[in-house]
């Protein structure tokens, strides 16, 4: 993965860290609903994204992409 | 018309009697990928009592029921609202830590949601994502009463989130939360009717129900399993 792609891949591993209350290491394959994520800790994931990428990320776009290595695909390509 | 409620906690001596006996085979494999040891629980627990319920409608065995989901979006098989096969009942669950409920809607279409009521209040930034600049705030510090109510929403009509949570606004009367506005679907909004759950007060739940005439010609039935 790019630098790009490495950061933005440590900023979901923050997020999600925060939002599920862990201090696990999530590999790309982690499906953020299996880690026992919900709707509205994807909602926080999103946001908590928004602010530290400091630009736009879409509910649906956390919804989308459940599992780490997708997300940060996604959010390399938007 | 009658709607069908049942709201569970996931408590531990609930835990004893539960384990994938209690639900459908298609659910094993969705149940084995789950992580953690909270999630897997409520998981289990929600399809055991939805489970139990329509096979005791169905006069059948658990090991009887089949589960079909097909996403309103795409087609897939994979994902979407459940359905157990040749009920007749409409089904919705929600599950979270510690929690779970279940609705069963016989002539109208069901959707349920159950959250813990954060120990922090949502920092402001969240509740713009949830609540619209044309909702009032109805209690700042419970503001997941609202996400709840929207959630139930949603999962009743089957789209989930794909339609964005602003686009439905709720208000909260004397008489219980009230869908005054969903632009995704103006046309069911008259055949909405919401009532919050009697859960803990650390939990928050909600059950929508669409049902043509509204309150009026709807019956609730609640099977509480605490
Ligand atoms: C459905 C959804 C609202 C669930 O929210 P949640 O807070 O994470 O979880 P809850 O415990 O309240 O509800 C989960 C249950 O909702 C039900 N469900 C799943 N998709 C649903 C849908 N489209 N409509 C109604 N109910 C749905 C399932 O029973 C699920 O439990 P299960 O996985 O054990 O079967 C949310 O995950 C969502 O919107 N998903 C759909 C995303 C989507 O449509 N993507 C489109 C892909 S093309």
């Amino acid at each position: 993965m790019s630098n790009d792609g490495e950061q933005i891949r440590s900023h979901i591993t923050t997020a999600w860290r925060s939002v599920l209350g862990t201090d696990e290491e999530f590999e790309d394959d982690d499906d953020f609903f299996l880690m026992g994520g919900h709707s509205l800790l994807a909602l926080f994931v999103a946001e908590h994204l928004e602010q530290s990428l400091e630009r736009e990320v879409p509910m649906q776009t956390v919804l989308d992409n459940r599992r780490l290595g997708e997300l940060a695909t996604a959010l390399v390509t938007r | 018309m009658t709607a069908t409620v049942a709201v569970a906690h996931a408590a531990p001596e609930l835990l004893d009697g539960l384990d994938l006996s209690l639900v459908p085979e298609s659910e094993h494999a969705r149940f084995a990928k789950r992580r953690r040891e909270d999630d897997r629980l409520s998981f289990l627990a929600a399809w055991a009592v939805a489970s139990r319920m329509v096979a005791d409608r169905m006069e059948t065995d658990v090991d009887q029921l089949r589960v079909v989901r097909t996403c309103i979006h795409c087609s897939s098989e994979e994902h979407g609202k459940p359905q157990f096969v040749d009920s007749g009942l409409d089904l919705s669950l929600s599950h979270t830590r510690g929690g779970v409920a279940v609705a069963l809607g016989t002539g109208c279409e069901v959707g349920v949601d159950i959250e813990r009521v954060p120990a922090e209040p949502w920092p402001p930034e969240m509740v713009r994502v949830v609540v619209g600049d044309d909702e009032p705030i109805p209690f700042p510090g419970q503001e997941v009463r609202v996400w709840t109510a929207k959630e139930s929403v949603v999962k009743c009509l089957a789209v989930g989130l794909m339609a964005p949570v602003k686009d439905l606004a709720i208000a909260f009367r004397p008489e219980g939360p009230v869908v005054v506005r969903w632009d995704t679907r103006p046309d069911v909004v008259d055949d909405l009717v919401l009532r919050e759950l009697d859960v803990p007060e650390d939990f928050s739940a909600t059950l929508a129900v669409r049902v043509a005439g509204g309150a009026d010609s709807l019956d609730l039935d609640y099977e509480s399993l605490t």
